[in-house]
């Protein structure tokens, strides 16, 4: 497994989604980075209502930046780009969800888990939504 | 030798016999069928007749004290073939875990393992009309050609069960003509065992008094006698035999009634949303097969029980729950309809849960299915499936079948039944929700939403199953357990008692296949001490 020792976030998130290095289309290409992120969601109307119920229950996280940066977090970077994985086209999308699964399965061991409506949801696909309801 | 109504018989009259069995019940036949051409005179009690008669079935009731319980005359049955005349039918072995001690539960463990009983698991399945095999999971597999789900860890394992075809399913019935025709096999309907009298200076049972609604008192002389009533009626026989003993026979450390267990189930408690609306479940679904039915349950592995603490229960794939476009026109959704509309609950989903199923089937990677590809769009189908919780109740020497003070017909203390949860139970019903919803979750299946009444888990109202365990129960020690591990009265050398009353814990499955097993043990154990 190769990890960056010191990840930039913004870099690393940048790489994953293969969305263009930033530049002076920084906005641009942000909020095409969440879009990225969240592309996942085939109803990102429902993402979004779930991701409303998670930020009413963590408040402190109800900003994107602060989102991505939990999603992307050194330990989650060691699944999400094990190998500095090159991405692009429509195998990042694959890639990123199968990522994601994994990541969702290490939450369901660890107990990072969340009761929305009496579901028990993992704190990364929770985030995800949040992301959605978001941006 | 037959049948034979015993208010025909002059009064006072002594029935004599080799083994007296009290109570015509799947342990009281089995054991007198086992015996079937053999030299052994069997005599078999019946307080009923072989058909409902309602002045017998009086004599059943009874008062309900703590947790709501149906009215005693109701929950069972004094005819031929006891209960089984209600019987849903449903039976599948207890696991191997079941019989250990597990430091978690208290009073737990049995004085042997599964291992022990499987021989006897096998005659119960013949005695009734099933097969064997049809527990295995290939079994089922190859039957209804669809596999179980397959959890991360086999945290969730499948397990198989049977439902006992309808003319089995009525066990006296079943086995009628087998008494009828055994050489060795007297079955005395309409005798109500009032007394099992004992030697003041010896630990033997000398004889039973029985009497009859038409007020005849008979006795009942054997070499050894079995006490096989029923999970409320075999204690309250016991401390109806306190002439010599004032606590009652086998009372002596103040066992008998206690330890009261039924199974913990919970409809409507929790709803699983597949990640895959096609998600096959055919294994979970009723099979029916030539001699019943068969079908998938989920339970927790032997490891998740023991990692997580968890008592034992199972989980039924029960009801269905769909809307979708009906317009659609497409094979797979036909299919989908048909599959829908067998098991449809007609139960109108909540906005969440639409939100919620849509959300999974992204993350869990089944929305670019083909199934997606077509029919994704608003109004796309929403299923979800009603999992029913059945689970072991904890041991709780509060929860009990005790004397009351009102009187039956003859004289005899009705009984009172003291069905009482402890917070343990509570804090287990946490405990296996949790694992549900963590266990779907990891392994990508779909989410499990559980719904609690207003409360919690402190407020639901277990649904009676009929299953009356835990009475007298077993163990080697007599200041834990009314029986030895032969199912031997502690206090009485030549006195059996069979039946779910002698389970110390009870598993999650129907206690009726062990009722059986254990009374086919108990009947070679009765043919050892013969020869």
């Amino acid at each position: 497994m190769t990890v960056s020792p010191k990840p930039n976030r913004r870099t690393l998130l940048t790489a994953l989604l293969a969305l263009p290095a930033l530049s002076g289309a920084e906005t641009a290409a942000a909020a095409q980075n969440s879009n990225r992120l969240t592309g996942l969601f085939s109803n990102r109307n429902s993402a979004a209502i779930l991701g409303q119920a998670y930020l009413q229950q963590r408040p402190e996280e109800a900003d994107a930046q602060t989102l991505e940066a939990l999603l992307l977090s050194p330990a989650n970077l060691g699944v999400l780009d094990p190998q500095g994985i090159s991405l692009d086209g429509a195998a990042d999308q694959r890639r990123l969800k199968m990522a994601l699964q994994e990541l969702r399965r290490r939450d369901f061991d660890e107990g990072a888990v969340l009761q929305i409506g009496g579901c028990m949801l993992s704190v990364t696909e929770l985030r995800l939504c949040a992301l959605a309801a978001l941006t | 030798m037959a049948f034979v109504d015993t208010r025909s018989l002059a009064n006072g009259e002594t029935i004599e016999a080799d083994i007296c069995i009290i109570g015509a019940g799947p342990a009281g036949i089995a054991i007198a069928t086992a015996f079937e051409g053999d030299s052994t005179r069997i005599a078999l009690l019946e307080s009923g007749d072989i058909g409902y008669d309602e002045e017998t079935q009086a004599l059943a009731a009874g008062e309900v004290v703590g947790i709501p319980y149906p009215d005693l005359d109701v929950v069972r049955l004094r005819m031929l073939g006891g209960s089984t005349n209600h019987w849903g039918g449903n039976i599948r072995p207890m696991d191997a875990l079941d019989f250990e001690v597990r430091d978690w539960i208290p009073n737990s463990g049995w004085p042997f393992g599964l291992e022990e009983l499987r021989p006897y698991y096998k005659r119960a399945a013949t005695f009734c009309g099933v097969p064997n095999e049809g527990f295995e999971i290939e079994s089922q597999r190859s039957a209804v050609g669809a596999d179980p789900w397959v959890f991360e860890d086999d945290a969730i394992t499948t397990q198989v069960f049977q439902t006992v075809g309808g003319e089995a399913r009525a066990l006296g019935l079943y086995h009628e003509e087998a008494l009828e025709q055994a050489a060795n096999i007297t079955t005395y309907l309409f005798a109500n065992v009032v007394d099992i009298v004992t030697d003041a200076l010896s630990n033997q049972v000398r004889e039973l008094t029985v009497k009859t609604l038409n007020d005849k008192t008979l006795k009942a002389r054997a070499k050894y006698y079995v006490l096989a009533a029923g999970g409320i009626e075999n204690p309250r026989i016991l401390l109806l035999a306190n002439k010599t003993r004032p606590a009652g026979l086998g009372n002596e450390n103040d066992l008998v009634g206690r330890y009261f267990m039924e199974h913990l189930t919970s409809p409507d408690f929790a709803l699983l949303f597949p990640s895959d609306p096609q998600l096959d479940f055919r294994f979970y679904k009723d099979f029916e097969a030539d001699w019943g039915e068969t079908w998938g349950m989920l339970t927790f592995s032997e490891e998740t029980q023991r990692q997580g603490g968890l008592v034992n229960a199972r989980f039924q794939a029960a009801t269905i729950t769909n809307e979708f476009n009906k317009n659609i026109d497409n094979p797979g959704m036909q299919s989908l309809a048909t599959l829908v509309r067998s098991g449809s609950s007609g139960r109108v989903p909540d906005e969440l849960e639409r939100h919620l199923a849509n959300v999974i089937a992204d993350i869990d990677d089944v929305a670019e299915s083909g199934y997606y590809r077509f029919f994704h769009h608003p109004n796309y189908p929403l299923i979800s499936i009603d999992l029913v919780v059945i689970s072991e109740q904890i041991p709780n020497p509060e929860s009990r079948v005790y004397l009351g003070e009102d009187k039956d017909r003859f004289g005899q203390n009705r009984c009172v039944l003291d069905w009482r949860l402890t917070d343990f139970d509570s804090d287990n019903l946490t405990r296996i929700s949790d694992q549900i919803q963590r266990q779907f979750g990891r392994s990508g299946l779909g989410r499990v939403r559980i719904q609690l009444p207003e409360g919690g888990y402190a407020r639901i109202n277990p649904h009676p199953h009929y299953h009356h365990m835990g009475t007298t129960r077993m163990d080697n020690d007599p200041k834990r357990g009314v029986v030895d591990a032969n199912c031997r009265l502690h206090e009485a050398s030549n006195l059996y008692v069979a039946g779910s009353s002698v389970f110390p814990t009870v598993g999650n499955v129907n206690p009726t296949l062990t009722i059986i097993a254990l009374a086919y043990r108990l009947a070679d154990h009765l043919k050892g001490l013969d020869s």
